[in-house]
């Protein structure tokens, strides 16, 4: 089974098909995956719209037959209401994950609703997905950080360092066991350094689709067709760790 | 003319790639050309050692490889020299990498290496993308300093500076853009809006699979507006008009 383990419900798509993910499926159709991961965008740009996004996505995927698993969105300079909003995620909603990205949210990983947030996740066992790989609040390191100062808490970085910090990506997972690696954003050398070096039980397969209408999983798809790893591994990349992470069989 | 913008010829860390294996990629892909660059430890320190390699293994293949140099601005006179030496020596292309060599392209530290390489018609290749010394306007800047030369803005700001690419791509004349690392999806977007006559096709190989980058590069640009991107606006700019690199 292949799970493309990074989209999101674009603006575009929101604005275009509301709640009704078929076409975004017929994209996912042609290259054969099976299942994905789904964050929202609207809720990571505009503040007044996180309650909003996240139902949007919690709809998109209920009208997707199984095949979409929800992820939350809230904004930490929400303080106590950015909480009780992720808890309603979790609760009400039963999604899968928390989504955060420092970059466009504006936000510090150091802030204190942080930590709330973080600890939340801990207590749900649901994993912390982070934007990862920009200066200067979304690095490898920051989120290492908190990755050292939550144990309990399961981290995910989203794009595992990007183009530039994907050698720090590599660090923070050798020292952190409760770091994720996405592998959708290093190129071909750094992904296959990633392979080599990282925990397999630790590493996911991404796209990114869905920010906008550029097909991105064709070619982030068949990257890693040459990267040589066992079968074992590679099913594990490629689906069965998000089974596990993001409890898809139920 | 179909030419790969960049690729590393190196035997350390992540670039370890022979001619000899560019060659045969170049022919499985069915590109007529490369233009091959030194390592980053090449980049950063030793620059005569990597010049001197490009020229040698170009030497090699001198109907399929074209040389660059590089020359790390912090060597000041030295670097004049060097840049010289290996602009004697047949090098076609200036690459300078701000991170890697720790300088600010609009600062005016390069200027005189950029000044020297307009006296050799070669065009200048700077790495961008990484934050803070690879900002596609940072390049812009420079570039409007310098509008004799031609800029080649590496890796199209991949991957932050996505959106600052349209709008920096177009404002000066005298800077192309080169897609390596935007991967194909999203370099198709660069050209449409800063226009096919200044995209530069690279494979960045081997940080990437040359013939997978041209594969997918090809299929997504299949359009016949789009040919000049995979060797005439290189070419155009490393030769002058009309002529063969």
């Amino acid at each position: 089974m292949i799970v493309d383990t990074h989209t999101h419900w674009g603006i575009v798509w929101e604005d275009k098909y509301a709640t009704d993910p078929s076409e975004w499926l017929a994209t996912l159709d042609r290259h054969g995956v099976d299942m994905a991961i789904l964050m929202g965008h609207r809720g990571l740009t505009r503040n007044a719209d996180i309650e909003r996004s996240n139902d949007i996505v919690k709809k998109a995927c209920d009208n997707s037959g199984g095949r979409l698993v929800p992820v939350a969105t809230v904004h930490p300079d929400f303080g106590d209401a950015a909480v009780r909003e992720l808890e309603r995620c979790l609760v009400e909603l039963d999604m899968r994950g928390l989504k955060l990205h420092p970059w466009i949210q504006g936000v510090s990983t150091a802030g204190p609703v942080m930590d709330d947030l973080c600890d939340v996740c801990g207590r749900f066992q649901t994993p912390v997905i982070f934007h990862d790989g920009t200066p200067c609040y979304s690095m490898p390191s920051q989120i290492g950080g908190l990755a050292l100062r939550f144990p309990e808490t399961t981290f995910v970085l989203g794009h595992a360092g990007l183009l530039d910090l994907w050698r720090s990506a590599i660090s923070i997972g050798r020292r952190c066991e409760n770091v994720c690696l996405t592998l959708c954003g290093p190129h071909l050398a750094g992904i296959r350094g990633i392979v080599e070096t990282i925990d397999p039980d630790r590493l996911m397969w991404g796209s990114d689709y869905g920010f906008g209408w550029s097909d991105s999983i064709d070619y982030r798809l068949h990257l890693l067709d040459d990267i040589e790893m066992d079968g074992d591994t590679r099913k594990k990349i490629m689906g069965g760790n998000a089974v596990r992470l993001f409890r898809l069989n139920g | 003319m179909l030419i790969d913008c960049y690729v590393t010829i190196a035997d350390e860390r992540e670039t370890v790639y022979s001619a000899d294996n560019l060659v045969r990629d170049l022919d499985i892909a069915e590109v007529d050309k490369a233009v091959i660059a030194p390592s980053d430890r090449q980049i950063a320190v030793y620059n005569s050692r990597g010049n001197n390699l490009m020229r040698s293994e170009a030497d090699r293949f001198p109907d399929r490889l074209i040389p660059s140099c590089t020359v790390n601005p912090w060597y000041g006179g030295d670097g004049i020299a060097e840049l010289d030496r290996a602009a004697r020596n047949g090098a076609r292309m200036l690459v300078l990498h701000p991170t890697l060599q720790g300088f600010l392209i609009n600062d005016d530290l390069a200027d005189p290496l950029i000044e020297k390489a307009a006296g050799y018609n070669m065009p200048v290749y700077v790495h961008t993308g990484p934050h803070l010394y690879g900002a596609p306007w940072q390049l812009v800047d420079c570039a409007l300093r310098f509008p004799n030369v031609n800029f080649i803005m590496g890796h199209a700001g991949a991957t932050d500076f996505w959106n600052d690419v349209p709008f920096a791509g177009t404002f000066a004349p005298n800077v192309f853009i080169e897609g390596s690392f935007a991967r194909p999806f999203s370099f198709k977007n660069h050209v449409m809006k800063v226009g096919a006559e200044k995209g530069i096709m690279g494979s960045s190989a081997p940080r990437n699979d040359l013939v997978f980058e041209w594969k997918h590069y090809r299929a997504e640009l299949a359009d016949p507006e789009f040919k000049c991107v995979f060797g005439d606006n290189l070419a155009r700019i490393l030769t002058g008009e009309g002529d063969t690199p």
